[in-house]
């Protein structure tokens, strides 16, 4: 069935097989100097090339493939969509999975994956190190692939209007930021559930983490789908506090500089995660390997940092000898915490339905 | 559009409505209506059942994929049961019930307002001489063809703290709290819906011969008695309207997502939105809420067969005379002039203001003219790739325009042609029902049916293609492109091809000459409403285009989602240019090409 399926492919990505083509041909007038830089591309060439599909929903993303596919040869497909929209593309064929590599923010939902047997285990990239922060976000199954870190929830505000930002998550909860504060719908913002996973866990559990947000909506909080809308809000004056994912901050203080990103005590991390699929052809399962190597080496790192400069290029890096940009603080000077997203992942849907149900309407 | 008209001996003035080909014509029998040549030929060739495939293979299937899950979630790998009820307990009680309540009472009142708003346009441009009428009928396409979150943005931008009102300190707490409530989302919504009352409507209204007036007013009859006897006499019309604009309100999601999470107001179609996003997305749930959406509309057609069924409402006869203009002094052109512009300044004008001034204010900055700037669109012609979003999008808009206006030919002709039958009551019920399913549940069920297996193994291999994102497209379109042209065939009659016959014309040359020049105007509307709404569909682009392909809407979500909020604004903007550009093109094109006698006869296209 599945090599059927691959004929069904090559058939109908003919502009794909073209670029592939092409880029085997520039590959070839480049040398030895893509062959020595990409030890793996050799190894790639004796093997059959199938076409290695990526779900991914990061703002490098078509940087890396287009790099990787120059590197390798493997003619590689990209699904750039949100989180949510993956998600609920891989949900929906699951009877029939076409994903080949699934790349995204937080390690929850692949928690969740990998315990309905969909993602493949035990493999862990070579061609990079990781530092200490990346080896603790390894699961103990190996069965997804950490490729640097952001924190989900920090509070971006004015300086211009706000001069003292909250510390702590106690703090929203007073009337000087009454109906002041936003923050998107986990339900439907991927990046937004691991901060309501980590305020609760923080707090010691779902009950008192629930009785936490329903205080802060009393308090007047505004819920939002996405971090942009959030931030929009923000930026029309409608709300001073946004509780967005960090990157998407720091990446609107390049076009507004009055912006502060403030963290709280303690704030979530969140992880970008690379899984693969562990019912895919084993051709496609060696190339999706090899494409996690591509993003550990230096070439992928570098195409990590620069393919989306103002939003999820500024992560915090996790292999060692990558840099993270100047704008990007010291993680060692932000209080983190990372709740267990084996224990938190197979909560998600029914905290979403309970925030939307209580929080949202 | 004034045109003379014969009837019987004498040539009279009436007011033709604008763009629609309606003729008010002697012995019109119900039996004898009109059919196409595509009709009429692919009819006799394979017969109606290719019809029922096409539907079946693009609509009924896909939407009942979905559907099934409600009750059988393990059929597409769901769940652990093939049959439970669970979904639906769980369904049919907390915020999600809560979510259909509200959205079965705010799509009743949108459609009671845009039947009123609806019925006023369609008496003002069909039955007076109020100056500047084809511009309102612009307006009314435009709102047609406008996306409902880009009304919704708009009137946020007005209202919101820090949008166009504070920045003339006036600024209200109030409004705004009123505009993100069960108010400011009926009022969206029947603006969106006024557009389809409008359709619905303007027919009959055109047609109502005078002879009913005049009655009336013999015996004696004040102004409220002819409302009183008139109404009733449109009365199929105005349920047409009212369950045509509560279909597509139950099924709207662009203004949903814009209120309903600031609102605290959960309405179905946000719910369902929301069981979709978290993992695992909850499919059954969501499938539970089609099933409600489904079967809501279907009691608002029982409702209405209800009403109607024990009466008779033939009114279109040689008897009932022309319909009588009222000629408007200067005091009716200002007070009607003022209403009209009163509709198309909420519907249109500010929604487009504001989503403009949005994309052209300068980061943190209020809203004053110092502050406005074209930095956002600057950007937008160095974005790479977005050229060729639009070139694919085009392309397959142009191929949903022209396949699915074929389709939307048949089916109101199958629609329009004498006694329905099972089979005609069927074709009706299904292609309304497919209104109130939102594009979402259509996109889902494409991929749970053209995904399966067991297709692959039956060397089917349709997933994943433009072929399914066609297919896609065209279920998307059929709704409102066979509604837009049941009016106009359900006018047309018999009595025109028969005489071409009769005097010795071929059955292409009856058509082309004695129809099409009736329907022409008709059929491009329906095809610009096919493609204007294709070009920048979201849902099924989202799930369902190959990989690699990146339709216009995928290429400006990206951009939200990612580098930058003014960037993905202007560039909304950009890609609305282009597809109202396309539009107003066709237009301009068949005024200059179109024979004159299609101009003359068929009216204009808007």
């Amino acid at each position: 069935m599945r090599v059927t399926k691959v004929v069904t492919r090559t058939k109908k990505s003919k502009i794909s097989l073209l670029f592939g083509a092409l880029s085997s041909l520039a590959l070839a007038a480049c040398g030895s100097t893509s062959a020595s830089s990409t030890p793996t591309t050799a190894a790639a060439a004796s093997v059959k090339k199938v076409p290695l599909v990526v779900y991914a929903a990061e703002g490098y993303d078509a940087a890396e493939v287009k790099g990787f596919q120059q590197a390798t040869g493997i003619p590689t497909e990209l699904e750039d969509h949100s989180t949510g929209t993956l998600l609920a593309k891989i949900s929906a064929e699951a009877n029939n999975p076409q994903w080949g590599v699934f790349w995204s923010d937080g390690s929850e939902s692949y928690a969740a994956l990998d315990q309905q047997g969909m993602l493949l285990r035990g493999f862990e990239p070579t061609s990079g190190q990781l530092t200490a922060l990346g080896k603790s976000l390894v699961p103990a199954d190996k069965s997804y692939i950490p490729t640097g870190t952001t924190i989900a929830g920090a509070i971006v505000y004015n300086s211009k209007v706000v001069t003292n930002p909250p510390t702590s998550w106690q703090q929203l909860l007073s009337p000087t930021w009454k109906g002041a504060v936003g923050m998107n719908n986990p339900a439907i913002s991927g990046p937004t559930y691991p901060v309501v996973a980590s305020i609760m866990d923080q707090l010691g559990g779902i009950s008192k983490g629930e009785a936490y947000f329903k205080a802060l909506a009393a308090n007047g909080l505004h819920v939002y789908s996405t971090n942009k809308v959030t931030l929009g809000a923000l930026l029309q004056g409608t709300i001073k506090l946004a509780i967005v994912q960090n990157s998407a901050g720091i990446g609107f203080q390049f076009t507004n500089p009055a912006l502060k990103v403030a963290y709280l005590d303690k704030s979530a991390l969140l992880p970008s995660v690379i899984g693969i699929d562990a019912k895919q052809s084993k051709a496609e399962i060696a190339e999706a390997k090899e494409f996690a190597n591509f993003v550990y080496s230096p070439k992928g790192q570098q195409l990590m940092l620069s393919g989306d400069p103002h939003g999820d290029s500024l992560f915090f890096p996790i292999i060692v000898g990558t840099k993270a940009h100047k704008v990007v603080p010291q993680l060692s000077s932000i209080p983190t915490d990372y709740p267990n997203p084996f224990v938190w992942g197979p909560r998600e849907a029914s905290l979403n339905q309970w925030f939307t149900t209580n929080i949202v309407q | 559009m004034r045109a003379p008209l014969y009837t019987r001996d004498k040539e009279v003035a009436v007011t033709l409505p604008e763009g629609d080909s309606y003729r008010v014509e002697p012995g019109v029998k119900d039996k004898e209506r009109f059919p196409s040549l595509i009709g009429s030929v692919l009819a006799k060739a394979v017969g109606w059942p290719i019809l029922w495939v096409v539907l079946a293979v693009i609509l009924i299937v896909p939407s009942a994929s979905f559907l099934v899950l409600a009750f059988s979630p393990k059929l597409f790998g769901q769940g652990s049961s093939y049959f439970t009820l669970s979904n639906f307990i769980q369904g049919l009680q907390g915020v999600t019930l809560q979510g259909m309540r509200d959205s079965v009472v705010v799509g009743l009142v949108a459609a009671v307002l845009a039947t009123a708003v609806g019925a006023f346009l369609a008496y003002v441009l069909q039955r007076t001489t109020l100056r500047g009428r084809s511009l309102v009928s612009v307006g009314i396409w435009g709102t047609l063809l406008l996306p409902s979150y880009v009304i919704a943005v708009g009137w946020q931008v007005l209202l919101d703290r820090g949008g166009v009102l504070s920045s003339v300190h006036l600024y209200s707490p109030t409004l705004l709290n009123l505009f993100f409530g069960p108010g400011g989302y009926a009022l969206i919504l029947a603006i969106k819906g006024v557009p389809f009352a409008y359709l619905a409507l303007s027919g009959p209204i055109a047609a109502l011969g005078s002879s009913y007036e005049e009655a009336i007013r013999v015996h004696g009859g004040r102004r409220s008695d002819l409302l009183k006897t008139l109404t009733p006499i449109i009365l199929p019309a105005i349920f047409s309207s009212l369950v045509i604009v509560f279909a597509e309100s139950i099924a709207d999601f662009g203004t949903a997502a814009v209120i309903a999470p600031n609102a605290h107001f959960p309405v179905a179609t946000y719910m369902l939105y929301v069981s979709l996003s978290s993992y695992p997305a909850n499919f059954p749930l969501a499938a539970v809420i089609g099933w409600l959406l489904v079967s809501t509309l279907a009691l608002a057609l029982l409702a209405q067969n209800r009403a109607l069924k024990r009466r008779g409402f033939g009114t279109l006869g040689g008897k009932s005379g022309v319909a009588k203009v009222k000629k408007l002094g200067g005091l009716g052109q200002l007070g009607y002039g003022l209403l009209v512009a009163l509709f198309l300044s909420i519907s249109l004008g500010i929604p487009i203001l504001g989503a403009i001034a949005s994309s052209l204010l300068k980061p943190l900055s209020s809203m004053a003219l110092s502050n406005l700037s074209l930095f956002a669109y600057r950007s937008v012609f160095s974005l790479q790739g977005f050229s060729s979003s639009v070139v694919f999008s085009m392309k397959m808009a142009a191929i949903t325009a022209l396949l699915g206006t074929v389709l939307a030919v048949l089916v109101a002709r199958r629609l329009t042609n004498g006694r329905l039958g099972i089979f005609g009551r069927l074709l009706d019920v299904t292609v309304l029902v497919a209104v109130a399913l939102p594009g979402l549940v259509l996109a889902a069920g494409y991929i749970f049916t053209y995904n399966l297996p067991l297709l692959d193994r039956m060397g089917v291999h349709l997933y994943g293609t433009t072929t399914v994102l066609e297919m896609a497209y065209l279920a998307g379109a059929l709704p409102s492109s066979s509604r837009v042209l049941v009016g106009p065939m359900a006018q047309l009659r018999s009595s025109l091809l028969e005489a071409a016959r009769v005097h010795g014309s071929g059955p292409w040359r009856s058509w082309s000459k004695a129809v099409l020049p009736l329907v022409a105007p008709s059929i491009l509307r329906a095809a610009l409403l096919t493609f204007a709404g294709t070009f920048l569909e979201l849902p099924a682009s989202e799930l369902l285009s190959p990989p690699g392909v990146t339709p216009v809407s995928v290429a400006i979500v990206q951009v939200l989602n990612k580098s930058d909020l003014y960037q993905g604004t202007a560039l909304s903007i950009v890609a609305l240019g282009i597809d109202l550009g396309v539009i107003a093109a066709a237009i301009v094109l068949f005024r200059v090409f179109a024979p004159k006698g299609w101009r003359r006869v068929g009216g204009r296209v808007i």
